[in-house]
């Protein structure tokens, strides 16, 4: 049994177009062109997913409240910063570093909304105990009718 | 029912041992100093693990533990100190939601508890005879003076923080003054194991006030660099505020401040007069708002 040879088999023909004065052109360039798309971080993806997680986090901070306490508050605006820092980044090539300031920046935001909902359900409590009390105080004083 | 005991007394032991070593970071403990952001995230896990956030917020102390771990890991295989930083400072912000989620919880049950007593007290006085409303008034008296009893014991619980602590009124609220010495050795940011005891019971009293704003100031001696003892006394402000934390003071109504050797309480000439000034200051009720320009912590 007989077996033919595959059609790119390095045969001295081939072995010579391929280090012809065109070819190592193409190669240089095409090595070239890597080494730069390297350089400027297009080896990593635009952070886009990352992006709009960030965005929508911040959003669904200031939707809670989240601008109302000082803590949360606080969190909310680091948040906003990443955002616009991550976005520069991104505007610079820089999408490997963009995507971790875009997760800062979603951490940011979620504690801020987590702190928000803390807060506002403390001053409901407060509200509830309060209520419970004057309610107290009316029947004291004989105020609440039976 | 002794086998739920095991299970429980099991449990409590993983837990520990895991918080151990993530405090430790023997997860993932390179040879090099680790960066402060995973200190802080470490640090953060293992107080908010021993405190209210392990039985109202398993599921996120979980995810918390996870980005610790993650932070940890990538230390420990020679990542980069800036991927490290970033898996840090999420991990801690993951601490913070794990803690702020318990003070949620706490705030829920509260809110259900004054709706119920809300309900059930209206519900009794709808139908109410004279005698009944009589009874009722009778109770609501007796429940007055337990109150009155319970807050007289939280007074008397902060005057007893003196043997601990020197408690003095100031315009800007009550100080709770307690010596850097007795709270961490020297240059270090960690609490000694007695100072918890200490302010364990300092949280005790402060809980006791009930809904309370706190701030947490560090304060330095003049020894050594402003920059490195602003530093220091924020990062023990920061240790101070989450170990109170931990021990269920809402997240919401706490910050921490470094204040570095700018407002000395005695001279920096003796060693008595620096030891005085190294001290952390709790100022409970603050009238004034902190500085804008001192740093504060917020989520650990």
């Amino acid at each position: 049994m007989t077996h033919r040879l595959p059609s790119i088999v390095l045969t001295p023909r081939v072995l010579s177009a391929a280090r012809s004065p065109q070819r190592r052109i193409v190669g240089l360039s095409c090595s070239l062109v890597a080494c730069l798309m390297l350089a400027c971080g297009g080896g990593y993806p635009e952070p886009r997913n990352q992006l709009t997680a960030s965005e929508a986090a911040v959003r669904a901070a200031e939707v809670g409240g989240a601008q109302n306490g000082p803590q949360s508050a606080l969190h909310l605006k680091r948040a906003r910063e990443q955002v616009d820092s991550g976005k520069s980044l991104i505007q610079e090539g820089e999408n490997e570093r963009a995507d971790w300031v875009l997760r800062r920046a979603q951490s940011d935001a979620d504690l801020a909304l987590a702190l928000a909902a803390e807060e506002a359900r403390r001053k409901q409590a407060a509200a509830a105990k309060e209520e419970l009390e004057r309610l107290q105080t009316s029947v004291k004083e004989g105020t609440t009718a039976p | 029912m002794a086998v739920l005991k095991n299970r429980v007394g099991f449990w409590r032991v993983g837990s520990l041992l895991s918080s151990a070593a993530i405090g430790c970071g023997l997860l993932g403990c390179g040879t090099a100093a680790a960066p402060q952001e995973l200190h802080n995230a470490r640090h953060a896990y293992t107080q908010a693990s021993q405190g209210a956030a392990a039985q109202l917020a398993p599921a996120q102390l979980d995810t918390a533990r996870q980005a610790v771990e993650r932070a940890n890991m990538a230390f420990g295989s020679g990542a980069d100190e800036e991927t490290v930083r970033d898996l840090a400072y999420v991990a801690e912000r993951q601490v913070a939601i794990a803690v702020s989620s318990a003070g949620l919880e706490q705030a829920n049950r509260s809110l259900a508890k004054y709706e119920k007593d809300e309900q059930e007290l209206r519900r009794k006085l709808q139908n109410a005879t004279q005698t009944e409303l009589a009874r009722i008034k009778k109770e609501l008296e007796n429940e007055h003076k337990a109150r009155l009893v319970a807050e007289h014991s939280a007074e008397a619980a902060l005057k007893s923080l003196d043997e601990v602590a020197r408690v003095k009124e100031e315009a800007r609220g009550t100080v709770i003054t307690l010596s850097g010495s007795v709270l961490f050795a020297t240059g270090e940011h960690s609490l000694l194991p007695i100072a918890k005891d200490k302010l364990r019971d300092v949280a005790q009293a402060l809980l006791e006030q009930g809904d309370t704003t706190i701030v947490v100031e560090g304060h330095t001696d003049a020894r050594g660099s402003s920059s490195k003892n602003h530093e220091l006394s924020l990062l023990r402000a920061q240790e101070v505020r989450g170990y109170l934390v931990s021990q269920g003071i809402p997240t919401s109504n706490i910050q921490a401040q470094g204040l570095g050797e700018e407002r000395p309480v005695a001279t920096n000439d003796t060693a008595e007069g620096r030891a005085n000034n190294r001290r952390v200051e709790i100022v409970v009720n603050p009238r004034n708002k902190p500085k804008p320009r001192a740093e504060s912590a917020a989520g650990g």
